[in-house]
């Protein structure tokens, strides 16, 4: 066999092969069925996703995927009513405010009865019952700064005043959200010296090592015992109330009713402390979520007796990082497996795309071709997140929408580099050709394309680099990979967690450098290169 | 081969004008026979050549190939009966000696077995043993060398006529004047109809049997060389011997 008909062979093998959660219908297809739970980018939202998950996993027949960590409320959302997902944890305050625009109201009960009615008649999607504790977004001030000479800060109004001399550090849907920093700078004439937006978790650091002023924070959020930081109180009680609830499809509802009785166990089984104290445990003592969650459902007396759960495995405190991976492996070889096989997949398919893209390109004039690389090339520029946002209401979330956005980025270094080759490759060698009687198709199959491999092969490399490397933001979108422990780790504060993500993610970049520069070497036509 | 007022003007791009690079040419080759086209560069001895074998299409005149037009002829199946050297390159540097002497053939089809035998053949007439040669790939050869495989390529398929583009003209003055030789070793060995275009007089006088005088796209004088000296037909003629001689 030559060595292009095994490429496409290898190529053709690629495609279908790895894939490595299929997405579909959610519960379309296992005889038990199959929820997919999903959950936002911060602690506690994750680990209520992780607690219906085994409390599903603990009182029914479904299979439970988890599609934990997905960018933001409106990924949750959309993920959510597009049904690639089933359930996830939302607030009641959130609901009415951010996803429904409607006025933010003080009354929790009021607060919940609107997002229930509206929420079905317009989404079919169905509030269960809240789970007992509220998060509401806070203030919180440096201490130090709350209480300084004769000042003492007690309230947001008091801090009004002094705001233009404080910087604050607020997360990214606080500055945009009508119930976060739009909405509370109206209600109390608000504005700070200089306002800068940054991932929940790292926000308390910034906080303590004095780079912020002032952060938003979550009432249930633990860290707020631990850093030297004061509570603000809304004294015009400006946020909605936030109670958490399982939100779920009204599909689901009907064909799993009871996932509906499971979750309804959990109805005011979570006080705000209680809540704290498992935040903390996330957050400061950096205790894997499934067991901060088991722990949960057990002390509540969740489990039934008559199953036998197994506890996930515990991590020993402050061992180093060789250890904590290995303690991890079985997770890091799933999610090692899940990066190359999206990857893979990925550039398969750019491959499959670009190569005859610019075979076609090469037929256009040069001025032309150039032209439209060069809109193509504009695909490259597109954030990633943003790119998702396009996606995720067209396909979803997981592995879909992830593959076609690192598709997306692998098309533009092979296709530049195929019509460069194409164009460039020993353009006498190609006059000559033709000048002794070869037919366009036979120059180009011939002689061209062949002397194009290297050329080509090299835009592959240059691709196949990007897409590992980019391929850690299939995490956002709850396809796993090696961007999850990266992600989960930045949202917990969790260097090792951070560091189990990505060094393995950085050596595979590496060895696709490898694979492909050998891949490359091997395809290249003899008596051509080096 | 017959030209009868054959133009070739190729269309301005953007601002430039329109480029007359052939005017009017009338030309006959005779079989047999070596011409070579000389002239400065750009006065459009390149461009007549690429219309001998349909690499261009006049903008006006006739082409005669034997006794059809030249247009009747489909252009790949044309070429494949015309061989063609071109300055540089033009071997294919993915494929052997051997392949590259057999390219003609393979397109016409020739059993494996007969390609080679008439590779190794060539090879030997441009004095590139096979058993050394055949197997490498142009980047192993000299630029002598692959000047000589171009040569035999050319000739492979026996055409009945043979276009060289300045086929020496970036060879150095004593590889130049080796492959000359052999060019006229193979020439002399057969009744093989030539075209050479050269900017060097010396070359067309040692190896045309006729020379053809280009200016500015326009044939001024085609005749054997001597008769060029006895009787040039133009003052450019004349000149561009006196400048030859110094």
């Amino acid at each position: 066999m030559t060595k292009p008909a095994l490429l496409l062979l290898g190529l053709a093998l690629a495609v279908p092969l790895p894939a490595p959660a299929q997405e579909g219908e959610p519960g379309a297809q296992s005889p038990g069925g199959t929820i997919v739970v999903g959950s936002k980018n911060f602690a506690e939202n994750r680990l209520l996703g992780e607690v219906f998950a085994q409390l599903i996993e603990a009182h029914t027949g479904l299979e439970v995927e988890r599609r934990l960590g997905l960018a933001g409320t409106e990924f949750c959302f959309e993920a959510l009513r597009t049904g690639s997902i089933d359930l996830y944890p939302e607030y009641t305050g959130t609901g009415l405010v951010t996803l429904l625009g409607a006025e933010p109201t003080a009354s929790k009960f009021e607060a919940l009865a609107t997002v229930r009615a509206e929420f079905l008649r317009r989404f079919d999607l169905h509030w269960l019952a809240p789970i007992g504790f509220e998060n509401s977004y806070e203030l919180a001030i440096r201490a130090d700064l709350a209480r300084s000479g004769e000042r003492e800060l007690r309230t947001i109004s008091d801090l009004v005043p002094v705001a233009p001399t404080l910087r604050a550090g607020f997360g990214y849907e606080f500055v945009e959200r009508g119930d976060g920093l739009p909405g509370l700078a109206d209600t109390y004439g608000l504005s700070f010296a200089n306002v800068q937006s940054i991932l929940q978790a790292p926000k308390y650091q910034a906080a303590a090592a004095g780079a912020v002023d002032v952060i938003d924070a979550y009432t249930t959020d633990g860290r707020l015992l631990v850093y030297d930081l004061l509570v603000l109180e809304d004294d015009l009680g400006f946020f909605p109330p936030y109670e958490a609830a399982p939100l779920v499809r009204g599909d689901t509802l009907e064909r799993h009713p009871e996932v509906g009785a499971v979750l309804g166990l959990l109805g005011q089984a979570i006080d705000e402390g209680r809540m704290r104290a498992l935040n903390l445990r996330l957050q400061e003592e950096h205790e894997p979520i499934e067991v901060v969650a088991h722990d949960l459902l057990r002390e509540l007396e969740l489990l039934p007796g008559d199953v036998e759960t197994v506890a996930p495995e515990r991590q020993p405190r402050d061992s180093g990082l060789a250890a904590y991976m290995w303690s991890r492996r079985r997770e890091l070889s799933t999610y090692t497996a899940e990066h190359v096989g999206l990857s893979a997949v990925a550039l398969a398919l750019g491959i499959l795309f670009a190569v005859p893209l610019a075979l076609l390109l090469d037929r256009l004039r040069t001025g032309t071709s150039e032209a439209m690389i060069r809109i193509i090339g504009m695909s490259q520029t597109l954030p990633s997140l943003a790119l998702f946002g396009f996606l995720i209401p067209v396909l979803g979330v997981g592995v879909v929408p992830s593959v076609v956005a690192l598709w997306i980025y692998s098309i533009f270094p092979i296709l530049r580099s195929s019509c460069t080759g194409l164009r460039e490759a020993d353009p006498d060698a190609a006059s000559a050709a033709t000048a002794l009687g070869m037919t366009e198709g036979q120059v180009l199959r011939r002689v061209r394309l062949p002397l194009a491999v290297p050329t080509i092969m090299a835009g592959v490399r240059t691709a196949g680099v990007i897409t590992v490397g980019t391929a850690t933001i299939a995490a956002f979108i709850g396809a796993g990979g090696l961007g999850q422990p990266i992600i989960a780790g930045v949202q917990l504060v969790n260097i090792q967690q951070i560091l189990s993500g990505a060094i393995p993610a950085a050596l595979l970049a590496l060895a696709a450098d490898a694979v492909l520069g050998a891949l490359g070497k091997w395809l290249r036509p003899r008596g051509v290169g080096p | 081969m017959r030209l009868r007022g054959v133009s070739k003007v190729y269309p301005g791009a953007g601002s430039a004008d329109e480029v007359t690079a052939v005017d009017g040419a009338d030309l006959e080759i005779l079989e047999g026979e070596t011409l070579a086209l000389v002239g400065e560069s750009g006065c459009g001895k390149s461009s007549l050549l690429r219309l001998l074998n349909r690499m261009e299409e006049p903008t006006a005149g006739d082409l005669c190939f034997g006794d059809a037009a030249l247009s009747t002829f489909e252009p790949t199946a044309l070429r494949r009966r015309i061989g063609y050297v071109q300055q540089t390159g033009g071997l294919l540097p993915h494929w052997t000696v051997q392949r590259n002497v057999g390219l003609v053939p393979e397109l016409l089809g020739w059993p494996k077995e007969r390609r080679r035998k008439r590779a190794e053949e060539l090879l030997r007439l441009v004095g590139l043993p096979a058993a050394t040669y055949a197997a490498r790939y142009p980047r192993e050869l000299s630029g002598g060398e692959r000047q000589r495989v171009a040569v035999a390529r050319a000739l492979a398929a026996d055409p009945p006529l043979v276009l060289l583009d300045e086929p020496f003209g970036a060879l150095d003055a004593i590889t130049r004047a080796e492959v000359q030789q052999t060019f006229m070793r193979l020439r002399a060995s057969r009744e093989q109809t030539a075209v050479i275009v050269t900017h060097d007089l010396d070359e067309a006088f040692l190896l045309a049997d006729r020379i053809a005088v280009m200016r500015r796209g326009r044939l001024l004088q085609t005749a054997p060389p001597q008769e060029l000296i006895d009787r040039p037909a133009d003052p450019y003629v004349g000149e561009l011997l006196d400048r030859a001689a110094n």
